[in-house]
């Protein structure tokens, strides 16, 4: 017989009432195996571990069964079962796993092996900090200049309306908006000053007491 | 009984000889420098040439950072100039539209003569304005121009003085090693003569940043005579403004 018919039937006698160590004593031959499924069963019956109903709609109607599981199809087998005794319906799963086709039983977990490779490497990916390429991309020490060139201002003179306010709002627009960019200037050319601090503190470091 | 006395003597002799060859040589060893003190003064010259070989790729990282800021300095001043001349034209466009709108108000030429004198003034106004301007823009170029020479001079010879001491240094550990002087002291004397110069550079630098405040205290002066251009200007203009005002109000 083959095992997933005798998983099946071992079941079946556990939901007709039957004892493990009878079912056991049925299947001598894989009297081993049983022992796990049984043990699994009685861990998540403790547990009170029963699939979400969500999850299992879900799962069910993404492997292309004809009609969705829904409240009102109380004649499926699966929705049946789960009303009845919450339990079967992870016992249905086990079962389903176990009859699962060879060559899913490679697939899926290699391909949950793939998808999580993929993901661990794009979070990686994405932790590495960004490269500015070029030669004026040289990483500047704390209090060194950071911005390569100046902000060009690119203020829009207001409408002419014919008003002498607004003329003269428009002169003092004209200067104040100049002001500030000089005065921008002339910060960074201050602070440019020191771009070599950090290039002439490194002469403090030219001798290591340790290798003396 | 003479016989059994010379080899007893003989025998007293060897056991004092093989005593004496195991004990003098632990004698001597005691007072030998200790390995340790040795390994310094035959390694010394590969100390050296580590630290030369540092200073070496400082000087050049350091020459890479002027020449960057030389690089910049050029870029900015550039599109400084370009930005502020398509500023002004920007400005002097729309200006002009608002003065043309402004002499269409003009009912008679009373009217007229007052607002061509607003104008006036106001060109003027904007005329001296960009001129002070343009006068601290250059003052304050001169001023960045003369602290970075400043600056690297003062580096050049901080660095030059700091070379040259630790030079010195090795030189004479080296020559004391020759001569003989314990390694240990050898070895001291110049971590304490390298110390010494680091100390001295650390002062150096210290003053060279202080290069750095009197370019920030350059641009503060910069700055107020910009504001005082500026308020000079606006008094000019709001002036002009209630003058034209009032022309028109008694026409």
């Amino acid at each position: 017989m083959k095992f997933e018919k005798v998983i099946e039937k071992a079941i079946e006698l556990l939901d007709k009432g039957k004892s493990i160590p009878e079912i056991l004593n049925s299947f001598p031959e894989f009297e081993k195996e049983l022992k796990e499924i049984f043990e699994i069963i009685e861990i998540l019956g403790k547990e009170k571990i029963t699939p979400n109903r969500e999850i299992l709609e879900r799962i069910i109607n993404q492997i292309g069964i004809e009609k969705g599981v829904t409240k009102e199809e109380l004649t499926r087998y699966l929705e049946r079962e789960t009303k009845l005794k919450g339990r079967l319906s992870l016992i249905e799963l086990i079962k389903s796993g176990f009859n699962m086709a060879e060559k899913w039983k490679i697939i899926v977990p290699v391909g949950t092996l793939i998808v999580l490779a993929v993901l661990i490497f794009a979070t990686q990916s994405s932790k590495k900090p960004t490269e500015i390429a070029g030669p004026t991309a040289t990483p500047v020490s704390t209090g060194e200049i950071a911005r390569e060139t100046p902000v060009f201002s690119q203020e829009t003179p207001p409408v002419a309306t014919g008003n002498i306010d607004d003329v003269v709002s428009v002169v003092l627009s004209d200067a104040s908006v100049e002001v500030s960019q000089i005065e921008r200037d002339i910060q960074e050319d201050v602070n440019i000053l020191g771009i070599d601090n950090q290039a002439l503190n490194d002469f403090l470091g030219a001798y290591n007491e340790n290798e003396f | 009984m003479k016989t059994n006395f010379n080899i007893m003597k003989a025998k007293i002799l060897i056991s004092s000889l093989l005593t004496l060859s195991f004990v003098l040589p632990v004698i001597s060893l005691a007072q030998s420098p200790s390995p340790r003190a040795g390994w310094f003064c035959n390694r010394i010259s590969e100390i050296e040439s580590r630290v030369e070989g540092r200073i070496t790729h400082y000087q050049k990282r350091l020459e890479e950072r002027r020449q960057e800021r030389l690089n910049r300095i050029e870029n900015w001043r550039t599109q400084r100039e370009n930005r502020l001349n398509e500023h002004r034209a920007r400005w002097d466009a729309n200006r002009q539209e608002h003065f043309e709108k402004l002499r269409a108000r003009a009912r008679n030429d009373t009217q007229r003569q007052a607002i061509e004198k607003f104008i006036e003034t106001v060109q003027t106004a904007i005329s001296t304005r960009r001129s002070k301007i343009d006068s601290a823009i250059l003052a304050f170029r001169e001023a960045v121009e003369k602290t970075i020479a400043d600056r690297e001079a003062a580096i050049s010879s901080a660095i030059s003085e700091y070379k040259n001491s630790i030079d010195s240094a090795f030189e004479k550990a080296k020559s004391d090693c020759a001569n003989g002087v314990d390694s240990r002291t050898v070895r001291e004397n110049l971590l304490s003569s390298l110390k010494t110069a680091r100390e001295k550079l650390k002062e150096d630098i210290k003053n060279i940043e202080k290069l750095g405040e009197t370019l920030r205290n350059e641009a503060e002066k910069k700055r107020e005579a910009i504001h005082s251009a500026i308020d000079e200007f606006k008094a000019t203009v709001e002036k002009a403004k209630e003058e034209l005002k009032s022309a028109l109000r008694g026409q």
